[in-house]
């Protein structure tokens, strides 16, 4: 994370969410469509987001697959069910979060 | 549009930092995307954008120590990646080890002598032993996947798997000297209220429980592998034709 480190505990949300949404993406796509969302200001290192995918296929929430794109091999990853579950969980408990800090800080 | 050449650029600066092939794959596709981006972005021309994108990685690339079992270098990323697979496969290695503990801790009650639990004690060790070998016999389609990749004259690994399966090597000559030894501490303790000592229990309990341990996780990285190559079967086969 180039510009707020308050945004690493949440990566894995993050990731999550933007699968669910698009369905399959692959690494850089996931890092520019996070920028976009959030006006430049969510920049995901490589060294974070990686390490974060390979960690979360291996827990069986995402699989991958390797298509060719104009010749190139391309990786994408797409949700499981059991990830579908978590995320639609994360995102309530997320949302309860954002809730209770915006009662604090807008109190 | 980048070009062959240009491709195989990226290609050679991360063989040149011994990322493996599975990583590779992954990586080469988003720096040759991250490169387009900023040719497009900032106007330049593929050498000036290749060596923006290559100082946004270099930190990654930092070599760095991996484990006690594998004395090479590795680049960082390539670390963090292993070290979040490796966690996940440890998880389960651990939960089989304590299913293979309970198994040595039963072999104990179920043998009706010393001789006898000696006898199964070094077959079940035996079977743990070389359970990596029936694999290997049995999936022929990854042996010639088990050296280091042939297109980069053996300089990288096929997958980041691959660097563990030599843990294997050093845990089968370890249990081998098991089978030999005279592991009958547990049974006397256990079964003929002996007094020995209880450093003797312990390490005839945890050693062979370490040692499956290690064994699992071998087995493991070896169907991640299998995998892993399963995966990149079209990319493999384009480059050997």
């Amino acid at each position: 994370m180039k510009k707020n480190s308050l945004y690493k505990g949440t990566l894995q949300n993050i990731i999550l969410k933007l699968l669910a949404k698009e369905v399959k993406m692959y690494g850089y796509q996931i890092t520019q469509h996070a920028k976009k969302l959030t006006r430049g200001e969510l920049e995901m290192t490589e060294g974070a987001l990686y390490p974060l995918l390979h960690k979360l296929e291996s827990e069986g929430l995402i699989i991958s697959e390797i298509r060719k794109i104009n010749g190139r091999d391309r990786k994408y990853y797409l949700l499981t069910d059991k990830g579908s579950r978590q995320q639609a969980e994360q995102e309530k408990e997320m949302k309860s979060y954002l809730f209770n800090l915006n009662s604090i800080f807008n109190r | 549009m980048m070009t062959k050449e240009q491709e195989q650029q990226i290609t050679d600066y991360l063989i040149f930092h011994r990322l493996p092939l599975d990583i590779l794959l992954e990586v080469k596709d988003h720096m040759a995307a991250q490169v387009a981006d900023i040719q497009i972005s900032k106007n330049v021309d593929f050498d000036e954008a290749f060596l923006e994108t290559k100082k946004r990685w270099a930190d990654e690339f930092k070599m760095v120590s991996y484990s006690a079992f594998y004395r090479e270098q590795i680049p960082v990323i390539v670390k963090n990646i292993a070290k979040a697979r490796n966690n996940s496969m440890m998880g389960k290695a651990l939960l089989f080890g304590l299913v293979s503990f309970a198994v040595n801790f039963i072999l104990i009650y179920l043998s009706a002598s010393e001789p006898a639990y000696s006898m199964a004690f070094r077959i079940y060790n035996s079977l743990v032993a070389v359970s990596p070998l029936v694999m290997w016999i049995f999936y022929r389609d990854i042996r010639k996947y088990m050296k280091r990749d042939f297109q980069y004259k053996g300089k990288i690994f096929y997958s980041m798997y691959h660097q563990n399966l030599g843990i294997y090597m050093a845990s089968v000559s370890i249990i081998f000297q098991l089978i030999n030894g005279n592991f009958y501490h547990a049974f006397r303790f256990f079964r003929m209220n002996e007094p020995v000592s209880m450093f003797s229990v312990m390490i005839d309990f945890m050693l062979p429980f370490v040692l499956h341990f290690l064994i699992i996780f071998v087995l493991l990285n070896f169907f991640g592998h299998r995998k892993a190559i399963s995966g990149m079967k079209d990319f493999l086969n384009s480059s050997a034709g």
